[in-house]
């Protein structure tokens, strides 16, 4: 398997990981309170710090780089993936737009933020084992 | 079957053959992954035509010897 698409398959896997971690002790935390009243952030940072941690370690474990450099047909599968994984994030900035005009508390727009992410990476991830499993479509 | 993404076709397999070159070897001598030079010739991803000239030159075949477009529909 090709280094990138190794990292690609990490991140699909490290990056929903990560949220449900991160959903799992926002839910332990919160107990019998509302969860909209639980302090969030610090998990937020943590479970994304660790996300990238264990990307990096996995990358490595798994047999890190191969040293060449991407090449022209590797920027253009990651572009393409990229413009797919953006169009998610315009739709939950969208969505985190239309909860702040309706006043909703700070808490579920920012979970919606850190949602976007996730998801975003994933199809991202996703976009650039498509490519390189099945091709890059022409323009 | 799965269609191939592109409609370009190319011969590199058989000039690889013809003149004895490795998809490594063909990879090393165009600054690319081996994957790219086997997702060319498995009509996967369609070239830049910078790389696509470059592949010619390597062949020292001009660029219509080496590849071809397919007007079928997709």
């Amino acid at each position: 398997m090709e280094p990138l698409e190794r990292a690609a398959w990490v991140q699909a896997v490290v990056a929903p990981v990560g949220w449900l971690v991160y959903v799992g002790l926002l839910l332990a935390r919160a107990g019998s309170e509302p969860v909209v009243s639980v302090q969030y952030w610090d998990l937020v940072a943590w479970t994304i710090g660790g996300a990238v941690v264990v990307s990096m370690v996995a990358n490595m474990v798994l047999g890190g780089s191969d040293g060449t450099k991407p090449d022209p047909r590797d920027r253009e599968i990651d572009g393409r993936a990229q413009q797919i994984g953006n169009s998610l994030l315009v739709a939950g900035a969208l969505a985190a737009m239309v909860l702040a005009m309706f006043d909703v508390d700070g808490f579920w727009i920012a979970n919606a933020l850190y949602l976007t992410f996730v998801l975003s990476s994933l199809l991202t991830s996703i976009a650039q084992i498509g490519f390189r499993r099945v091709g890059v479509p022409g323009w | 079957m799965v269609r191939p993404p592109t409609r370009v076709t190319n011969r590199i397999k058989d000039l690889r053959t013809e003149r004895g070159v490795t998809q490594a070897e063909l990879a090393a001598r165009l600054g690319v992954t081996r994957q790219t030079v086997i997702a060319i010739e498995q009509g996967r991803y369609s070239p830049t035509l910078e790389l696509a000239f470059q592949i010619a030159h390597v062949f020292g075949a001009r660029l219509d010897d080496v590849f071809g477009y397919s007007q079928e529909e997709q």
